[in-house]
């Protein structure tokens, strides 16, 4: 035991200790602060203090390969009051704790959950949470410093239980510290040591177990940063466990010096303001009554005034009057807060860290990539150089896997998909596969619409990736060789390539571009080598990030050429990949004019073959065929007569059904605008004879079964109308054998469209 | 002249064959006691115990006691030794009852918004009877309530004889507990036209009611005076409160039980106080409730494998529902079994509850087969009910 030490008990976040602490500091200056916190970042106390460092802000402890841990500190955190104030008054200020790359026997202990602490007056507060007692007990009943010293160590007393191992041998090692300074002459009078409340007593009684500081062994080298914080991360709602629910009340309160009234007046009143901003009625009267009620179950739960829990309410039943969602939204606007903290500029960071942010503080930049923790978007227009140029970075980051922005773009999720990637701590971050279609879409865009979020995560990440890089750029490309090695189909290829491409990778485009090639030659899955193409092509047509259109063109090239070649072996689709086959196919007549002449001849001939091909499956051939006719490959007659060969053919009917099924599901918009198709089924429908008309209806009924109801009703006006117009034997004719079909339920449908 | 005494008709005024004495007392015979009369002794004992504590004006308890009432608390020991418990009434959060007695020491009126079935009324006929020691002051919503019944009417034979006096006024319970400084329910507001509700308005922010036809008398609330309403959030949109009215409540939301063994504490409870307001006597073996309970959290996907949507049954079945169910299942025990509620009993009753549903209820039963399997009770129960809806669908 060390007499006449002075130890100052803490709750880790809680405006009362801080506000005391700094008093204590003040009126009684030591001439040695200690901070539980771990000795190896005493180094960061001149960034946290400084000037322009300002809170939320975490220290950030990184083992390279393990998870990293953030001790994070607000304004009202006694920790940095003590260590602000002491700054002040030129007192010397260390951390004592442990070193974070120490552990008892050099093996990972995991924190074992604090035990639930029973509160020392049971009558007053019934919930038993330590949080409800504190906030209780301390916070809002505005305690003395006497009282508080009283209470805090007489709780830390009964929390303390018993502790683990790792606690003890951080308790150890902070008695140890405190021991070699007096041992060079500190006067334990002059040494205040600022810790959790539940380490105070060991320190006080000499209460600890030095032997355990033989067993600390080194479980790696550690690295240390000092990050920016936030509200939203302080919050245990949301992630840091050892926080507070509603960190911007603490502030609050910090900032009112503690008179609680006031704090949730401001609270209130704000939330309100926001409620009304937001075009709900919610006016002064309102926040009264809200303030009232929160005095009042503050007083029903024998609290000495309104915590978070009673402002909930308040807003809950006197300002959204039961609208739960907007009383949320309101709640962590201002009760959890947004505020972001920042970082000194001369603190120390990892080299891609220091990149990183100052190029997002560039001013010219700025606008286009806020530093918030709130998600917002971002629309970078590719045809203007800066955005260009930012758009590059950002797709840099996301082949690193940086948990900053998030792209609304498919092709960007197949890249993720294929490395893994850091999983962002946020919510809402998982992506779906990519779709075909959606992978198109995606690509033709003249712009880019990112979603950008801070993540505590951001700065282990980039910390990690400085082991291999010195630069974003070199990060980047290392990542996407590492990428390029784990692709596994043509897909993931060309959406790297694109990725590459467009994060202006030079050294990795040609290795990709050669897997692509090499992919391509062995793949006849049509749809995947016509996504793959038409991707490329789109790219280089609209999106002007793409640096290196030649070689995409050259590529799209090479994937069209060989979609030819395997039409020309007749595949065999199955059923539901009918519609990506012909999305893929259209994707592949649109590219016509970006390829060379021998790819678009080559695929050309080898459309129209498959129009009109007989042996081919019937729905692969009506697709084809719709393709076709809307590309203008093939004449209206042509697919008539098509349909006519087909349809004629009894013994084949439901290939014929199958055949012009396809045929509408993908043409009818072209057939119905062209006059000369029209007046041909319309010739067609004619001239069947009676007998076949009949037979042939079920398959018509089939064909047009994708057909909506507007659609057959314009059909069938288109077909009559001429004829109505060239005489009424033509027109009586139709509706005399529609009518006669229809009597025999033949295709009872037709009758209601008429 | 009839007369209407605390305990129902007045002795000498009903049929002898109706009348009931016990060791020279009258029975309570009345199908439902309110509250300040069913916990009669618990209020007392509150009150005995909050002698020297802070209330609000024209409390009868302080809101820490009224807390205790409605949430339970240890027995109280009464000055002359006796020990009274003071019962859990109120199953759900106690922040949902603390917000509520918070209101109403306020200005503000109450309104306690839900789904069907999870005791809304029930608290605020608990919360009425520990604020003011009546619960009785009530007006049942619907739509065909008028203004009348929430300001006055009249007695019109006084009317014309008399001209507009006090003895021919008709004060609403509304009215009357503005004169006493009491508490008023308004049940299922949301039912209310329009009219009725207005005229709340100038009620909950005058605290005053004009009677113009007896020269502008004006009624003032006396202190203690204020409303719970209650309203269902199913009705959303039959009439739609006005913001003006909005403003005038605190809006306290009342969610359904989520916790399957609270429920069957709740269904338990209740079920045996109803069985005692109507003197069934029949043993309910705690297998048949916790499997009746069980079956239908499965079916609500709170336990079980997740309610995927593609199967939800017809009706929703609330608490209350299953109270309602577990009754039905006694009486039939009661009056037409062994006395002892099986599982045939409640099968039936769930059939009977389930109306015209019975093939759609059958298709959900199907569905959750695999998980009613792991549980026998359970099983036993939806194969009871099974056979029970194929006997009512061959009778329909």
């Amino acid at each position: 035991m060390i007499n006449g030490l002075r130890v100052f008990p803490v709750r880790h976040h809680s405006p009362l200790a801080a506000r005391h602490v700094a008093r204590v500091i003040r009126d009684d200056p030591p001439a040695v602060v200690l901070i539980e916190g771990p000795a190896d970042a005493s180094g960061f106390i001149k960034d946290l203090v400084a000037a322009g460092t300002r809170p939320p802000v975490s220290l950030l402890y990184f083992l390279r390969g393990r998870a990293f841990s953030s001790l994070p500190y607000a304004e009202f955190s006694p920790e940095y009051q003590a260590m602000r104030v002491a700054d002040e008054l030129g007192i010397v200020t260390r951390f004592c704790d442990m070193p974070y790359r120490l552990a008892p026997g050099g093996v990972e202990e995991e924190e074992p959950p604090p035990p639930p602490a029973e509160p020392a007056d049971q009558s007053a507060i019934d919930r038993g949470s330590l949080d409800f007692y504190w906030e209780a007990e301390f916070e809002l009943r505005e305690r003395d410093l006497d009282s508080y010293m009283e209470g805090a160590l007489a709780l830390g007393r009964q929390m303390r239980g018993a502790p683990s191992v790792r606690n003890r041998s951080r308790e150890a090692y902070m008695y140890a510290t405190i021991q070699n300074l007096v041992a060079s002459g500190t006067d334990p009078k002059s040494i205040l040591v600022v810790c959790g409340a539940a380490h105070a007593p060991a320190l006080l009684d000499g209460d600890v177990d030095l032997a355990l500081l033989d067993d600390l062994k080194p479980l790696g080298e550690a690295e240390i940063y000092l990050v920016p914080y936030s509200f939203s991360r302080f919050s245990s709602v949301l992630g840091y466990g050892a926080g507070t629910c509603y960190p911007h009340f603490y502030q609050a309160l910090w900032e009112a010096g503690g008179k609680v009234d006031d704090a949730v007046c401001r609270m209130l009143t704000e939330i309100c303001r926001d409620l009304a901003d937001s075009g709900y009625i919610a006016s002064v009267a309102d926040t009264i009554d809200a303030l009232a009620l929160a005095r009042r179950l503050a007083e029903l739960r024998g609290k000495a005034g309104p915590g978070p829990e009673e402002m909930v309410q308040a807003v809950e039943s006197c300002l959204t009057r039961g609208h739960y969602g907007k009383a949320a939204v309101a709640v962590r606007k201002r009760l959890v807060g947004e505020q972001l903290g920042c970082v000194t500029a001369g603190a120390d960071r990892s080299p891609l860290a220091r990149e990183f942010y100052a190029y997002l503080a560039d001013q010219r930049r700025a606008p286009l990539l806020p530093l918030t923790d709130v998600a917002t978007r971002r629309t970078y227009d590719l045809r203007r150089e800066l955005h260009r140029e930012v758009s590059r970075f950002l797709h840099r980051l996301t082949i690193m896997g940086v948990p900053y922005a998030d792209p609304d773009d498919e092709m960007v999720a197949v890249v993720r998909r294929i490395g893994g990637g850091y999983a962002p701590a946020g919510p809402g971050q998982a992506t779906s596969p990519p779709t075909l279609r959606s992978l198109a879409r995606a690509a033709r865009k003249a712009t880019e619409v990112w979603k950008l979020e801070w993540y505590s995560s951001l700065d282990a990440c980039l910390a990690d990736l400085s082991a291999t890089a010195h630069t974003i750029g070199e990060a980047a490309s290392r990542k996407a060789e590492a990428l390029l090695a784990q692709v596994k189909d043509l897909e993931e290829s060309t959406a790297l390539f694109i990725e590459v491409d467009r994060a202006g990778l030079e050294r990795n485009v040609l290795p990709c571009l050669q897997r692509v090639e090499e992919l391509a030659r062995t793949t006849d899955d049509l749809p995947l080598l016509a996504q793959a193409a038409a991707d490329l092509a789109a790219a280089v047509r609209y999106g002007a990030g793409l640096s290196t259109p030649e070689r995409a063109i050259a590529l799209a090239e090479l994937l069209v050429r060989r979609a030819a070649a395997v039409l020309d072996g007749k595949p065999r689709v199955p059923d539901e990949r009918i519609d990506d086959v012909a999305a893929a196919l259209d994707g592949l007549c649109e590219l016509r004019d970006d390829v060379g002449r021998v790819a678009r001849l080559a695929l050309e001939r080898s459309m129209r073959a498959m129009a009109r091909d007989p042996s081919l499956q019937p729905a692969l051939a009506g697709a084809a065929c719709a393709v076709a006719f809307r590309h203008g490959l093939i004449a209206p007659l042509a697919i008539i007569a098509e349909v006519r060969d087909r349809v004629m053919d009894l013994s084949a009917l439901m290939d014929a059904a199958d055949y012009l099924e396809a045929l509408l599901r993908h043409g009818r918009g072209a057939l119905l605008a062209s006059p000369q198709a029209t007046d041909a089924v319309r010739e067609l429908v004619l001239h069947l004879p009676e007998d076949r008309f009949v037979a042939v209806l079920p398959a018509l009924r089939k064909g047009f079964s994708c057909a909506t109801e507007g659609e057959v009703r314009y059909f069938m006006a288109l077909l009559m109308g001429p004829a109505s117009r060239r005489g009424a034997p033509v027109y009586s004719s139709v509706t005399r054998r529609l009518n006669a079909s229809m009597e025999r339920a033949v295709w009872p449908g037709l009758g209601r469209w008429l | 002249m009839l007369e209407i005494g605390p305990h129902g008709l007045v002795e000498g005024t009903r049929p002898a064959r109706f009348r009931e004495a016990r060791g020279g007392r009258m029975k309570d015979t009345r199908l439902h006691r309110p509250a300040e009369d069913r916990y009669h002794d618990e209020l007392e004992a509150l009150i005995a115990l909050d002698a020297d504590a802070t209330r609000p004006p024209g409390w009868a308890l302080s809101p820490r006691r009224v807390l205790e009432f409605v949430v339970g608390r240890e027995p109280v020991t009464m000055p002359d030794g006796r020990t009274v418990p003071i019962s859990a009434k109120f199953q759900g959060s106690w922040d949902i009852v603390e917000a509520a007695i918070a209101t109403l020491a306020s200005d503000r009126a109450l309104l306690l918004v839900g789904p069907p079935g999870t005791a809304k009324s029930m608290l605020s006929e608990w919360l009425a009877a520990a604020i003011c020691g009546s619960s009785r002051l009530i007006v049942q919503g619907s739509a065909g309530v008028t203004e009348d019944h929430v300001r006055y009417s009249w007695n019109y034979a006084l009317l014309l004889k008399e001209g507009p006096t006090a003895a021919a006024l008709k004060p609403s319970p509304i009215l009357q507990a503005m004169q006493d400084g009491r508490i008023a329910r308004l049940e299922e507001m949301t039912r209310c036209i329009s009219e009725v509700q207005d005229a709340l308005i100038s009620l909950l922010s005058e605290k005053e009611l004009a009677i113009p036809e007896m020269d502008n008398l004006v009624v003032a609330a006396q202190r203690g005076f204020n409303v719970i309403a209650t309203a269902n959030t199913a009705d959303k949109g039959v009439h739609e409160m006005s913001s003006a009215l909005k403003r005038r409540f605190n809006f306290v939301n009342v969610p359904p039980v989520q916790d399957v063994n609270t429920e069957i504490a709740i269904v338990k409870r209740r079920t045996a106080e109803l069985m005692s307001d109507h003197c069934v006597t029949a043993t309910v073996p705690d297998g048949a409730v916790d499997a009746l309970v069980t079956m239908f959290a499965v079916l609500r996907g709170q336990i079980g494998p997740a309610n995927n949507g593609a199967r939800r049954m017809p009706t929703e079945i609330s608490s209350a529902q299953l109270i309602s169910t577990l009754f039905d299942g006694a009486l039939r025990a009661s009056y037409f079994g062994d006395r002892t509620v099986s599982m045939r009993d409640l099968a039936r009753s769930i059939a009977s509850s389930m109306g015209d549903n019975a093939t759609a209820v059958g298709e959900v039963l199907d569905a959750y087969e695999g998980a009613f399997r792991r549980v026998p009770d359970v099983h036993g129960l939806v194969t009871q009910v099974r056979a029970a809806l194929g006997a009512q669908s061959k009778r329909a």
